[in-house]
């Protein structure tokens, strides 16, 4: 595999940057991809039945109960917010920190932030029980509420991850509003609409440029707010496992881990769909984000020992029966799944230089995402099952929790969702942006307006 | 014509007792039936004289498994005899029916209508009856008023309050003191009656129990307290009362204002907080806008 | 008793008006033995508009007799707006002396038909409790504590549950969005969602709604013991204190100093002083208005029994 040569002189960039260009324009879906997109679009319409029978009767058709009253829906929403922190990681914080290899990540990045947090503020109406009512949100909003700074810092990072993904998505947009033939009217039109008359001027690079070094140092902020902001709807309350000054940089380590893990996982899976896209997602890559993933998971790991093991040398009181039945009790198989399977076997897999070799990488990526899933699930499930008042004396359904097909149906619907969102972008728009590309190889503007004119 | 008239009658004569016969036995039958469905149930009646109204109190139970269920819907009748012979088959001093409430109870409230219609009468024999319910079983209840009467003076010296309460009784058209009796004080609160004076205290010869207000129990709101006195019928199930208000000075607690907090209303919120979210979201939203400008810009900026 | 000319009057208007006994006495045998239809039409007369039954007097004139029907559930439950406000000057309180309490469950039985509630809904509960393994058990009914500092309505997100001045926390079910927020952030358990649509009387739609009533319930809302401000605005018990058979609850108002649980009327500071009360959890800084008196010099000896829902 070759890795992206500085070009020698102006009419090598050009052609490099002309076959570059050529090199990510979106395709056609194959057979696979088609049904991949037949597979996501029946998950999300046997959700949508059970979404329309659960507004007709109500949560009832949820395994909720007065004791249980978040389950699966919450932990699934948090699970949204955790991986749509990658926007963030990946552009943001690589670009402030001047990490040149990020080029080629920033736009699959962005793009799973954004399908994440869009289904996060989606999957949180699925959980309202009068989602007619979500106007009152706005009528009677009220500040002293951490649900009414979730809808702001989500509404608000939302706006600023669209605008990130969209800013740099500019010239490519034009790129295949000039290059793309025999394309639907339709889809000419929007790359018309959508490309804002991109001339590839100078003027217009330095608005863009400008544009993303705003939103690179202003989405730092809102990303850590968003994490945090969600942690506090369980740590503003009292109950054990959520009443822990932790929570906040609890939450935003394991999103850190979690949204670095969906990246690799993404590269892998375009490098194996688009053969030539190893050029842009090379070994180097892996090994790098295998780095950064290690050092994430350090950062997780640390925060989750202060979470455990600090309640559990007091052991006091309601904190003791919640976390014994973490330790060994009802959800000891799942804890332990999750911390060795979720952390500690990535961690020691991606120490060494084989382990960050793209497969490898990609395994220990998919066990980082399904142990955070289930991680969040943990999070919010056995604590509502140990309020501080006896469980003595409730109706039987009323002890226990176990989601119901209609839920899990509805909440793998909102995944298959976020998932369609990102393969619909890519069917339609470059995930690599070259022009970023060649900015981190100092290539200037001005010879990529030639290339374009070429 | 005057042969076939009689003729006429003894046939009509002979057709009425048939009818009757038959409707006797139907009757009976459905008689049975209803009984064997109908529950028992116990009437009683009590009485409540307060300030001179008074008012008569029915109150009906059944038992449903051991306990006891207050039979609504139910209605009652109610006789007044002076003379305390009932023909209930000519409904002599029958006045009328009450309905049972949720708590199986119907009230009947003395009107002043009433009261002059009886104003000669110093005992009142009640009867309540409960006759052919379709659910339940019949059942009667009965009770005396006699004219007994409280009165309560209330003389405020040096700031202490005395109460002093007199019973007398109607005895062959003239008042006489009621003596050795125990009579209650109470000071009126929201929900219920506090006692004060001396437990168990009886009357004098004079009919009279004095006590000392409490100097530091609150009133209400507008200045005032208000005191009771109550005698309770040994025999029936009555309470007579007497009641006055008087003014006090030891006012309420209040109530702090509903101040800016955590738990207050959203137009009540905590003013660093609003500041603190307020220019937070300005700021921020403010960038957001002007980066949608920049994107305006760049549709221009292709034109020059 | 010596016949007065007054007395001969009314027995001489008593037989002049002996005819219309009869007719009315009919009648009314009549409604009597007619049965259900026409009682029906009586109830519903009086429930609605609280009008007086007119019937005649032994002398044949007209008396009124009350028809004396109480209170429908919401008959003095404000509406929605109105309700955000507190009754003026009061600062309502409960005691729960837990030395009387023997488990009866009246108190949630009389709590449940009130609020038009089904068996597995629950506004009020009771809790087995033990403080130490030493211990005896007792019996800890718990209804919402109304706190003055409530954890629930700091975090909601719409003013749905709201503190008055009265102390009361009540629900707006028109406007809760049912997100449940409240539910989690209250740490004794005491709130309850409408999960399906709530099993109510078929008459239901008679109601106004109230959240002085909690009344008629609505699907996919929060709700919980409001304390009865229905019956607080017409000077009476909550319905748990006034069914209690053993006087466990006392209900009164702080600002007056005074508290009853129907029979005895004590001073509420100076009971809590004397006889040790304590509020459920006070280290949460939530301030409930709900006080209880330790289970000490109990009145019932403690009988387990078969673990069971609440009734």
């Amino acid at each position: 595999m070759k890795d992206l040569e500085k070009p020698h002189n102006e009419s090598e960039a050009i052609d490099m940057l002309h076959r570059y260009n050529e090199d990510v324009l979106p395709q056609k879906f194959g057979k696979a991809g088609m049904i991949w997109v037949s597979f996501l679009l029946a998950v999300i319409v046997v959700g949508l039945y059970n979404y329309v029978q659960q507004l007709r009767y109500g949560l009832v058709v949820t395994g909720l109960s007065d004791t249980v009253s978040w389950g699966i829906y919450i932990s699934n929403f948090v699970f949204f917010v955790a991986i749509s922190l990658v926007g963030s990681l990946i552009t943001a914080v690589l670009h402030l920190l001047n990490v040149k290899w990020r080029a080629p990540l920033t736009r699959i990045s962005e793009v799973i932030a954004v399908s994440a947090i869009v289904f996060a503020g989606l999957i949180i109406i699925v959980d309202m029980g009068r989602p007619d009512r979500l106007l009152n949100m706005f009528i009677y909003g009220r500040i002293q509420s951490p649900i009414v700074w979730d809808v702001i810092v989500v509404m608000t990072y939302m706006t600023i991850s669209v605008l990130l993904l969209y800013f740099p998505l500019i010239p490519s947009i034009a790129y295949c509003r000039d290059h793309m033939k025999n394309i639907p009217k339709w889809q000419h039109k929007m790359y018309t609409f959508l490309s804002l008359n991109w001339k590839d001027t100078n003027g217009q690079y330095a608005i863009v440029s400008k544009a993303i070094k705003i939103l690179s140092i202003m989405i730092i902020p809102v990303a850590l707010s968003i994490h945090t902001v969600t942690s506090w709807l369980f740590a503003t309350t009292y109950r054990p496992g959520w009443d822990s000054t932790n929570f906040g940089a609890y939450f935003v380590a394991g999103a850190f881990m979690v949204g670095a893990a969906a990246v690799v996982a993404a590269m892998y899976i375009l490098q194996k769909f688009y053969k030539n896209y190893d050029q842009y997602f090379t070994d180097k890559h892996f090994d790098r984000m295998g780095k950064l993933l290690v050092l994430l998971s350090f950062v997780y790991l640390y925060f989750s020992v202060n979470e455990y093991f600090i309640p559990g040398y007091k052991m006091k009181g309601e904190e003791a029966e919640h976390l014994k039945e973490l330790f060994v009790g009802h959800y000891a198989p799942m804890f332990w799944t999750v911390q060795i399977f979720g952390m500690i076997i990535p961690i020691i897999v991606l120490l060494f230089k084989k382990g960050r070799k793209p497969l490898p990488i990609f395994i220990m990526s998919v066990f980082v995402i399904l142990g955070a899933w289930f991680k969040r699930y943990l999070i919010v499930v056995p604590t509502m099952l140990h309020p501080l008042t006896p469980m003595d004396r409730l109706p039987e359904a009323a002890k226990h929790y176990m989601p119901t097909f209609a839920e899990w149906s509805i909440t793998s619907a909102s995944l298959a969702g976020a998932l369609l969102l990102i393969t619909l972008f890519v069917r339609y728009f470059p995930i690599i942006s070259i022009w970023e590309l060649a900015e981190e190889r100092d290539i200037p503007h001005h010879t990529i307006y030639k290339n374009l004119n070429k | 014509m005057k042969k076939y008239i009689t003729l006429n009658r003894n046939f009509v004569a002979i057709l009425v007792l048939i009818i009757s016969f038959i409707a006797m036995n139907v009757n009976a039958f459905a008689q049975e039936d209803s009984t064997s469905e109908k529950q028992s149930a116990s009437m009683s009646l009590s009485y409540k004289i307060v300030n001179g109204i008074k008012t008569l109190k029915v109150s009906v139970e059944s038992r449903v498994d051991g306990k006891r269920e207050p039979v609504e819907n139910l209605i009652v009748n109610l006789y007044l005899n002076e003379v305390k012979k009932y023909d209930t088959t000519t409904t002599t001093g029958w006045m009328g029916n009450l309905l049972t409430n949720k708590e199986g109870v119907g009230e009947f409230k003395f009107t002043e209508r009433f009261n002059e219609l009886t104003k000669n009468m110093h005992e009142f024999h009640f009867l309540a009856t409960s006759n052919s319910d379709l659910r339940y079983e019949d059942s009667e209840a009965e009770t005396f008023i006699y004219d007994v009467f409280v009165k309560l003076d209330v003389v405020t010296e040096d700031s202490i309050s005395t109460a002093t309460a007199t019973l007398t009784k109607f005895v062959d058209g003239v008042e006489v003191p009621l003596a050795e009796t125990e009579i209650k004080l109470f000071v009126k609160r929201t929900f219920g009656l506090f006692p004060f004076g001396e437990e168990g205290a009886v009357t004098d010869e004079n009919g009279q129990i004095v006590a000392e207000v409490p100097s530091d129990i609150i009133g209400f709101s507008d200045k005032t307290l208000t005191l009771i006195a109550r005698y309770e019928d040994p025999d029936y199930d009555g309470k007579i009362e007497a009641s006055q208000s008087i003014p006090w000075t030891v006012m309420p607690y209040e109530n702090e204002e509903m101040a800016r907090s955590l738990w207050s209303t959203g137009h009540n919120a905590p003013i660093p907080l609003v500041i603190a979210s307020v220019t937070i979201i300005l700021f921020i939203w403010g960038l957001i806008l002007y980066l949608v400008t920049l994107l305006f810009k760049i549709k221009k900026e292709s034109k020059a | 008793m010596s016949d007065t000319p007054d007395k001969k009057n009314n027995q001489e208007d008593n037989d002049s008006g002996r005819r219309d006994f009869l007719r009315m006495g009919i009648l009314t045998a009549g409604l009597a033995i007619a049965g259900g239809g026409l009682r029906k039409v009586f109830s519903e007369d009086h429930s609605a508009t609280g009008e007086k039954v007119q019937a005649m007097t032994a002398d044949g004139k007209l008396i009124e007799v009350s028809s004396s029907h109480i209170s429908e559930v919401n008959c003095c439950a404000a509406p929605s707006a109105e309700s955000r406000v507190g009754i003026p000057g009061k600062k309502y309180v409960m005691v729960i002396d837990l030395s009387r309490c023997k488990n009866a469950m009246k108190c949630q039985k009389a709590c449940q038909k009130h609020h038009l509630l089904p068996t597995h809904d629950k506004y009020l509960k009771v809790y087995k409790m033990q403080d130490s393994p030493e211990a005896s058990p007792y019996w800890m009914p718990k209804p919402c504590l109304h706190c003055d500092k409530p954890p629930c309505v700091k975090v909601c997100p719409v003013d749905a549950t709201f503190k008055r001045s009265d102390g009361l926390v009540l629900i707006d079910n028109e406007r809760c969005i049912g997100c449940r927020f409240c539910m989690a952030a209250c740490p004794y358990s005491t709130r309850t969602f409408n999960w399906d649509e709530p099993l109510q009387p078929a008459n239901i739609n008679e109601y106004t709604y109230s959240p002085e009533s909690s009344t008629p319930r609505k699907k996919g809302t929060v709700e919980k013991c409001d304390f009865c401000p229905d019956m607080l605005k017409q000077g009476l018990l909550p319905h748990c204190v006034s069914a209690c058979p053993n006087g466990v609850y006392y209900f009164g108002d702080a600002n007056e100093d005074t508290v009853t649980n129907g029979d005895e009327t004590l001073k509420f500071r100076q009971l809590i002083k004397d006889k040790a009360g304590y509020r459920y959890m006070e280290s949460l800084g939530t301030e409930p208005s709900v006080y209880y008196l330790p289970a000490v010099n109990r009145l019932f000896p403690f009988e387990e029994e078969a673990p069971t829902e609440n009734i």
